[in-house]
């Protein structure tokens, strides 16, 4: 998105005057590629906001550590996030009553590994005009770069640019026009056997470090599963029938519920597929209950209701 | 570390034989946290608990696995075993190695293996376990009994003599079932009504007992001993208090429909009480849904009304009928285009009832007689009404505020009332005589009629106002006629419709002497057409653009013109008008074909470039179209495009508040009918308006009431009747005259007509019953009611129905007359039935001399038409039915065709050895293959397959033993009662053998056919058992419940309640818990489960994602534990 | 003692989830009306196939099962009146998923099966083995033995 800072930070500004508790946002990290989360608290907090092309972190489940505040928080919430907003609030895990969104509109989110390939020498800021993105670097400002060679993967299949129904800091956008993903189609297609071993290849790298599950607004539970001792759902080791029936088990957790932020894949620190779990069961979800994918706030859960002439395959 | 015995049933051989028992001892006793095993002959046995008991006592055992049989046979057994010696129940775990190991298994190594598996298996989970209570839960002393049939009476009177309160619920207007409509009871053949209706007035009459006749269970709520249960009682539109069983509102009820109590074989009447001896007395009506007719007529008139009455040849009262909504039943009775008759369902079994000639004939007969009962305005009233117009609906409009007594003045723009009835309709269809007959009895009720009072001409909206009118109506018709838009239009000779018409009305002299073209499809212009042939045309042809299926005017006008002559030159259109100096001289017109449908649907003619031709001609009438003539509005009031009023379509109400318009100043050109209709609404409105309650408000109380009641569907033997023809002036006499070419029914016609009505509403609301009844105990405006009863068991004994053997086609019943039921057969011999007793022959009311008797029709059957079950009671009522031709018919030879003859049962074996050597029945062993008509008899084929031989038998009467069926909407029931039921539809019982009157949901019981067929004392017995099992339960003060049953973990649980909807008991509730978060008290919301109404499913524990929500006895833990013991190799 | 990889000689290992009102009354018949069918297949008794957690299906599959099926009563005669149906949702995206993952569709089965179906509870579970027995042991998600 092009530069809303200003904006933002008089908003934040407001909003700590009329007593909110914290304004969750984005502040510069280690370079011009990269925001890392920030929580505002008071002039010198408000002066470290950000808001442009690289605050691709979806804020919204650090609602939960707010849980029992008698005072607002603010919080930046561009498309994707506001619908993670209403997935915590649909788990009543957050009350809406207590959060003030602040609307950033996002034309998507520059990928800093494709920007730095393009700008070996490094950036100072990047922001996102009509016509792609405008990135400074030590000399300057450079001309607009084509947004779709550098898009951030998740924001190519952008299912909400704007969020709805709050204030905004700039003008609505449209979704960025790459197309979905096509991710799971094409792991279907693949023979069983490699379908296996491409999982089983991915699964096999995957660290249990559980930062797929502390990302998705999805995974609220107070302490989950995977976290108990009794009953033990499973052991801690990552073998890999563990690791597939934790990826299997958290997907299916989030079966129909995910609202496809991609948060999961940009976390996972050995780059799983995790988002490729999520959307084939959303798509199943869609075709079998013929639901609107991803899941939208006001539309019933799947697996929490039943229609009489569901499709019968177990006759 | 547990301590855990297991103990390995060798069940004799069934496991042993296959089980290497002591292997599996061996086994076990390795299985971590064994600390005893041993192998017993018969673990079930005194000895086999025996050695549980004193090993738990010496060994402090906490745990116990038995490895035997299924738990669904034992566990209770061994549960109570460990018990006794101290150890809670539900730490005792089973392994079913007998059922799902031995018995299926044929390897024995095999069976060993997986028997291993299995107490593994089982042991894993009793280390889990967890010692559980059975909690307590109250209960409502109260008992409800669905059904009212002997089953349901017995249950009821058992229950209540006990002194518990007892709500019985009948869906019929009576109790007595089917038992009511036997005539004997095999073996003693004593008389059914004599036994059963003492026990009927004993209920009726029963302090402790509440009859809820006439009413269905909706909808069962909570649990055993505390259920809430939704009881519709359906509207009788008879106060059953005040109603004294007299009979005088039958007597009088036109209404005729077949009889449920006579199984069709006899008549009852809409208002009928089932039969003599019914419990309650009191009589019901039988309303369906609102007919067809009264639906599709645009004013509602009640037509089944009228044409009922007719049928009875009461035409005053019909006439009354019809007057209610429709102040001119001679007029539409002439030209309405009566949509009625299109929707009629007669038309589905042959052609619709004739209901506009029937209405004809009703206002005819009457005003001839004089014997109208004159209707007397309310009192009057002092608001002043002003109608413009007086066409159809204006005056309609005037005659229904009359009668509220609101004094009317109409003005009429022409030198005579009736507007387009008068200037529209020519004579030889509506005789003005008959027109100023029902306009001078708007009159009489005072309206005033000034006519020669144009609106815009003579007086202005704002003149009325001053002239103190506190509402107008504005009906001022569509009575501008359109121009074709062709050159030459203006020539003499040409003519619009509306204004021939109107000069024809006016009888302005005409004499057309020439040949007239009519331009048009419409019934302006057949109209034109026909009156154009009366004034002296030569010839009249008939221009349509579109083919006659097209033609908008009603079929039956065109296809009368056609027989006075008229030609129609289809699919051509004109161009223009050939004038030759100054007059017309012909049209140059152009064919059509027919392209795409347009708007209204209909193909949109297309010119054929080209094809232009000539058509002479002396005189042109354009009956194109006609549009409302609203030049007064003058920007008062809001007009719509065509320059057509607008009105609020429910109130007509206009832009200016207090102006009201309707008919077809509003609609556009539309018919007589829906004018009348926008009058009456209009007259509705304007005294909503006038009484200052706002019509807006209103517009509910105007719309159309829902239709209620059940729906109607036609019987399947309908005997077809043509309908009554229409008399006709003959041709010759039509020429130069308009004399009326309808000369209607006569009173013989019309009632037989009336006769062809189904009567698809039942009840025809006529209203005879409410002036019948001196007690003024009918209310047709009766609404069902609902209510919900607290009870704390509940008895189904909802019986059965007799099957429809029509499915037997072979058999050719429906086909023949003499092919009856068993059912209808009991009727025949009732001494109160349609024969009062004597057996005849339907087709000829003469007795038969030979029956023949046909079992197992639809029992015993594997194919798809029947049923494979046996009805039990067949063989012996088809043996009384033999005993009672050859009693009742001296001289009467009887056959039965039969499989087998089964008669188990107290005398029953000597009844039927009675019947067939002493009453000399002969029995036919043998499916019966075909039953044909053969001279005035029926010949039945049948296979003698004792002797191996074909038999032809010729008989006057075959009587079918049908299959007894559960009720059609048994499993509707067994829906909202939670109870099990079989392929057939049957309810299912909690087991075969020790528990026949129970259900697998606790606290409701079977009694009687619901649960399989059954004779009668095997039905009452039942339904003695299941009332003692009801009064069991309900006479503790508190029960049991299993505490199998969801627990929440409030630390885990996240409050989202994905739980909540999976619960089918609703049995998740939310509760705030208050906790202090760093010293700060706060609270948050928790799922909490409602132990009295959870059953234990486990499904809510699925929904829950982190296992807050678990089931006890079944937990995560607990199947967990199962799994990796049952997987380990 | 484990025989995976021994494909000669070697039996499967089926789990089979059965509600207690249909599917385990429906192998209790098959076993009194003596149905044979193989030793591979054990029952764990769950009160509804609405209680069997899709979690404990790959939990079987990770302890080793070679095999599973979740056998509930037909639509409509569920016990708890909707148990099942909720059955039908989990499982129609379960058993979708699993298959995307990679685990042969032969391995998994949901059935319903009535109370009055000892045969057709005999028949699944032949069924079922034939089939695993011929896509041998199950290598797609277990625990290193």
């Amino acid at each position: 998105m092009k530069d809303n800072t200003a904006p933002l930070r008089d908003k934040a500004r407001a909003l700590l005057a009329d007593k909110a508790a914290c304004v969750i946002g984005h502040a510069r990290d280690r370079d011009g590629l990269r925001a890392r989360p920030h929580f505002a608290k008071d002039e010198r907090g408000v002066g470290a906001l950000i808001l442009d092309a690289t605050c691709h972190h979806n804020l919204a489940k650090y609602l939960l550590d707010y849980p029992y505040l008698e005072a607002k928080v603010g919080i930046v919430l561009k498309g994707c996030d506001a619908l993670a907003l209403e997935r915590l609030v649909a788990d009543r895990r957050v009350d809406r009553a207590k959060v003030v969104p602040i609307g950033a509109p996002c034309a998507g989110m520059a990928d800093p590994v494709k920007l730095q390939a393009l700008f070996p020498g490094g950036v100072t800021a990047v922001a996102s005009g009509p016509d792609g993105f405008t990135v400074t670097t030590a000399a300057g400002r450079q001309p607009p770069a084509p947004r779709a060679g550098l898009l951030l993967e998740r924001c190519q299949a952008c299912h909400q640019a704007t969020p709805p129904d709050t204030e905004l800091l700039a003008e609505p956008v449209a979704a960025p026009t790459v197309g979905p993903a096509a991710e799971v189609a094409r792991i279907s297609a693949l023979p069983p056997a490699d379908r296996l071993s491409f999982w089983q290849g991915q699964f096999s790298r995957c660290i249990r470090c559980y930062a797929c599950r502390n990302v998705c607004p999805a995974c609220s539970c107070r302490e989950c599963v995977f976290d108990q001792f009794q009953p033990n759902w499973l052991g801690r080791r990552t073998g890999l029938a563990q690791t597939q029936v934790f990826h299997l088990t958290r997907a299916f957790h989030v079966a129909g519920r995910c609202v496809d932020c991609g948060e999961c894949d940009r976390v996972c620190p050995v780059g799983l597929p995790l988002s490729a779990l999520n959307r084939k069961l959303l798509q199943d979800a869609g075709e079998l209950f013929k639901l609107a994918e991803p899941w939208r706030p006001g539309t019933t859960e799947p697996l929490g209701t039943y229609k009489l002439d569901d499709p019968e395959e177990f006759m | 570390m547990r301590r855990i015995g297991v103990f390995v049933c060798w069940c004799g051989a069934n496991i042993g034989g296959k089980v290497n028992v002591p292997a599996v001892v061996e086994a076990a006793r390795t299985f971590p946290n064994v600390v005893y095993a041993e192998d017993n002959k018969y673990t079930c046995s005194e000895p086999g608990q025996a050695a549980i008991r004193s090993k738990v006592t010496e060994l402090k055992l906490d745990r116990v696995v038995v490895a035997s049989c299924s738990p669904r046979m034992h566990e209770l057994t061994f549960q109570k075993t460990v018990e006794t010696v101290g150890v809670n129940p539900f730490l005792f775990e089973m392994a079913n190695i007998r059922e799902h190991c031995s018995w299926c298994t044929p390897d024995k190594a095999a069976a060993t293996e997986k028997a291993i598996a299995l107490v593994r298996t089982a042991v894993a989970k009793a280390v889990m376990n967890d010692p559980l209570q059975p909690f307590p839960i109250p209960v409502t002393p109260r008992a409800l009994v669905i059904g009212g049939g002997i089953a349901g009476i017995q249950a009821a009177l058992d229950v209540a003599d006990t002194g518990i309160e007892t709500v019985l619920v009948e869906r019929d207007p009576s109790i007595g079932g089917v038992m009511a409509q036997l005539d004997k009871t095999f073996p003693t053949l004593d008389c059914s009504a004599c036994i059963l209706t003492p026990k009927m007035v004993d209920l009726a009459r029963h302090p402790k007992v509440r009859l809820m006749s006439y009413a269905e269970v909706e909808e069962v709520k909570g649990f055993i001993g505390n259920f809430q249960v939704k009881v519709r009682r359906k509207a009788r539109y008879v106060d059953l208090k005040n109603c004294k069983g007299c009979g005088d509102c039958a007597a009088v009820c036109p209404v005729k429909v077949p009889s449920e109590y006579e199984a069709g074989l006899g008549p009852r009447t809409a208002i009928y009480r089932p039969f003599p001896q019914a419990v309650p007395g009191a009589f019901t009506i039988d309303k369906a849904e609102r007919p067809p007719c009264v639906r599709t007529c645009p004013a509602g008139v009640n037509a089944q009304g009228y044409v009922a009455l007719v049928s009875q040849g009461k035409f005053k009262e019909a006439l009354a009928v019809e007057k209610r909504q429709n102040p001119f039943p001679s007029i539409c009775g002439r030209v309405c285009n009566h949509p009625c008759e299109t929707e009629c369902n007669r038309g589905q079994v042959d052609v619709p009832v004739s209901i506009c000639a029937i209405k004809r004939f009703i206002a005819d007969t009457v005003y001839a007689d004089g014997s109208e009962e004159p209707v007397l305005p309310a009192s009057a009233k002092d608001e002043r009404v002003a109608v413009v117009g007086s066409g159809p609906a204006g005056l309609a409009c005037a005659h229904s505020l009359a009668l509220e007594g609101y004094p009317v003045t109409v003005f009429e723009a022409l030198p005579k009332p009736g507007g387009m009835l008068r200037y529209g309709i020519p004579e030889y269809r509506l005789p003005k005589a008959v027109l100023d007959r029902e306009i001078d009895q708007v009159r009489q009720l005072g309206v005033e009629i000034q006519t020669n009072a144009a609106l815009g001409k003579d007086f202005s909206l704002t003149d009325l106002k001053a002239r103190g009118y506190a509402a107008v109506f504005i009906a001022t018709g569509a009575h501008k006629g359109q121009s074709m838009g062709v050159p030459g239009e203006d020539a003499t000779g040409c003519v619009d419709g509306i204004t021939f018409l109107r000069d024809v009305g006016l009888g302005k002299p005409m004499d057309l002497d020439g040949r007239v073209v009519v331009v048009g499809g419409g019934n302006t212009a057949v109209d034109a057409a026909r009156s154009a042939l009366r004034l002296g045309a030569r010839d009249v042809i008939i221009l349509y653009r579109r083919t006659r299926a097209e033609m908008p005017a009603n079929s039956w006008e065109v296809d009368e013109a056609v027989h006075e002559g008229v030609k129609l030159h289809l699919l051509a259109a004109p161009v223009a008008v050939t004038v030759r100096n100054g007059r017309v001289a012909g049209l140059k017109c152009i064919r059509m074909e027919l392209g795409e449908p347009d708007a209204s649907g209909r193909r949109r003619p297309v010119p054929i470039a080209g094809s232009e031709f000539d058509l002479p001609a002396e005189y042109v009438v354009t009956a194109v179209s006609q549009s409302p003539d609203t030049g007064f509005a003058d920007g008062v009031l809001e007009l719509r495009r065509g320059g057509i009023i607008a009105a609020n379509p429910v109130t007509l109400q206009t832009s200016v508040p207090g102006v009201f318009a309707g008919g077809d100043a509003v609609k556009g050109p539309a018919t007589v009918v829906e004018a009348i209709a926008d009058g009456n609404r209009a007259a509705n409105a304007i005294g909503l308006y006038l009484r200052a309650e706002a019509p807006e408000a209103s517009a509910a109380a105007l719309a159309d009431q829902p239709q209620t009641g059940k729906p109607f569907t036609i019987p399947k033997d309908v005997a077809k009747v043509p309908r009554a023809v229409m008399p006709t002036l003959e041709l010759s006499r039509r020429r130069r005259n308009f004399t009326e070419v309808e000369l209607g029914l006569d009173a013989e016609a019309a009632m037989a007509e009336a006769a062809r009505c189904l009567n698809c509403g039942i009840c025809c609301e006529c209203r005879e019953c409410e002036r019948a009844c001196e007690p003024k105990c009918i209310d047709h405006s009766m609404q069902d009611e609902t209510e919900t009863i607290e009870v704390g068991s509940i008895i189904v004994a909802t019986g059965f129905k007799p099957m429809d053997p029509v499915a037997y086609g072979e058999y050719g019943y429906r086909r023949y007359p003499d092919v009856i039921t068993s059912l209808e057969f009991e009727r025949m011999c009732g001494a109160s039935g349609p024969t009062s007793g004597q057996i005849l022959r339907p087709s000829t009311g003469k007795p038969p001399h030979t029956v023949l008797f046909i079992q197992c029709v639809g029992s015993r059957d594997e194919g798809k038409r029947g049923h494979q079950y046996c009805s039990k009671t067949c063989c012996m009522y088809t043996a009384k039915h033999a005993e009672l031709v050859m009693d009742r018919v001296p001289g009467a030879t009887t056959y039965v065709c039969y499989m087998d003859v089964r008669t188990p049962g107290k005398g029953y074996e000597e009844f039927y050895r009675r019947t067939s050597e002493e009453y000399g029945a002969r029995y036919i062993r043998g499916r019966v293959a075909k039953v044909q008509p053969n001279g005035d008899g029926l010949r039945v084929r049948v296979e003698d397959t004792l002797a191996g031989r074909p038999l032809d038998v010729q008989v006057d009467l075959v009587v079918l033993a049908t299959a007894m069926e559960p009720q059609a909407d048994s499993m509707d029931l067994a829906r909202v009662l939670k109870v099990g039921y079989d392929a057939d539809g049957f309810f299912t019982e909690a087991h075969p053998k020790l528990r026949p009157v129970e259900t697998n949901t606790g606290g409701i019981f079977l009694a009687g056919t619901c649960q399989g067929p059954k004779d009668i004392p095997e039905t009452v017995a039942q339904a003695s058992a299941a009332a003692v099992k009801a009064v069991a339960l309900l006479s503790k003060d508190k029960l049991l419940a299993s505490p199998i049953v969801s627990y929440v973990n409030e630390t885990l649980c996240a409050g989202d309640f994905f739980c909540q909807p999976i619960c089918p008991y609703g049995a998740i509730e939310e509760k705030e818990l208050a906790e202090r978060i760093a010293g700060r008290p706060v609270t948050r919301k928790v799922a909490s489960v409602n132990t009295g109404l959870c059953q234990g499913c486990g499904a809510c524990t699925v929904a829950c994602r982190s296992g807050a929500i678990n089931l006890k006895g079944y937990t995560n833990e607990q199947l967990l534990a199962e799994v990796d013991a049952v997987c380990l190799k | 003692m484990s025989q995976v990889g021994t494909a000669a000689g070697w039996e499967p290992t089926i789990v089979a989830f059965c509600c207690n009102w249909c599917s385990y009354a429906g192998a209790d018949l098959a076993g009194i009306s003596r149905l044979a069918y193989p030793a591979s297949l054990r029952i764990i008794r769950v009160p509804c196939s609405g209680r069997v957690n899709p979690h404990f299906v790959l939990r079987a599959f990770q302890r080793g099962a070679d095999g599973v099926l979740v056998a509930g009563c037909h639509p409509g005669d569920c016990h708890y009146t909707t148990g099942n149906y909720f059955t039908r949702r989990r499982y129609l995206l379960m058993q979708r998923l699993l298959e995307y993952a990679g685990v042969n569709p032969g391995r998994f089965e949901v059935k319903w099966i009535s109370g009055s179906e000892g045969p057709k509870f005999a028949q699944a579970a032949r069924e079922i083995t034939a089939r695993v027995r011929a896509l041998g042991p199950n290598r797609e998600m277990r625990d290193e033995a």
